[in-house]
């Protein structure tokens, strides 16, 4: 059996995945761009300088957005959140916004 | 050696987000008025009247042609940019790149229900979420360009 991919659920769950990662700073792994080495969440590297999560946001996005992507339909789904699936990135672009703010004051 | 790879990926991924921010725009002028109307013979109408669905293909390789280049160049801009920024006190700049990483990643992410509600077969029963989901990614395009071009002015690479 061919194995099906849901669209309208991976966007839907990749966007709510993505805040979630940002707002509990939990990417799957970092980047130490000063020594050019990936490490996972859990294990960070003092003293290497600056890490970068945005990488590692996106897989751990796409990490929980894939799975779900395989379980719910796509008929399903689009059927369920047709006219609300733009809703889903917005909402998470204004999140972001929302928890940049500090930037901006 | 290094200055110049990076300098040609800089021009590589501005020249693709040029592409990119031409397709989309294309594509949103086109579902904000009605599109197939250019019987007046105007360049606004004509411009309008293009196929808007020739372009989501061409927007899907674009988007994530151009997130892959700045994915990247993104650890020069993370030392070489950003560390005198915030020498600099330019908060409003950095929290605008970071603006602009988080909605390119997040429209990374909808790419595939994109290219999906793009398809025939949805072009009644998904008309709102498909014109909302193009207008979006316009609407990053346009700000990723603008807030990199605006950054490379302040602060270059090399």
């Amino acid at each position: 059996m061919k194995p099906s991919f849901s669209a309208a659920t991976f966007a839907a769950a990749y966007c709510c995945a993505y805040v979630g990662a940002f707002v509990l700073d939990l990417p799957l792994l970092r980047y130490y761009p000063l020594v050019g080495t990936w490490r996972w969440w859990y294990e960070p590297l003092a003293g290497a300088g600056p890490s970068m999560a945005w990488y590692g946001l996106m897989a751990s996005a796409a990490l929980v957005a894939l799975p779900l992507a395989m379980l719910v339909p796509d008929p399903w789904a689009l059927r369920r959140l047709r006219g609300l699936l733009w809703l889903f990135p917005l909402a998470a672009m204004l999140a972001c916004a929302w928890l940049l703010r500090q930037f901006f004051a | 050696m290094q200055t110049l790879r990076l300098t040609l990926l800089l021009i590589v991924h501005g020249l693709v987000g040029v592409a990119l921010l031409g397709a989309t725009t294309h594509q949103a002028v086109a579902l904000l008025r009605g599109g197939g109307r250019a019987r007046d013979g105007s360049f606004t109408a004509r411009y309008a009247a293009a196929g808007r669905q020739g372009f989501a293909a061409a927007i899907v390789a674009l988007f994530a042609a151009t997130v892959a280049l700045g994915a990247v160049i993104y650890p020069d801009y993370r030392l070489d940019v950003r560390v005198p920024f915030e020498e600099m006190g330019l908060g409003w700049a950095i929290g605008s790149f970071e603006l602009k990483e988080h909605f390119a990643g997040i429209a990374l992410g909808i790419l595939p229900l994109y290219a999906v509600l793009w398809r025939p077969q949805f072009a009644d029963s998904h008309r709102r979420d498909r014109s909302a989901l193009s207008l979006l990614l316009a609407a990053v395009a346009w700000w990723d360009f603008v807030v990199g071009h605006v950054l490379n002015n302040i602060r270059g690479f090399g």
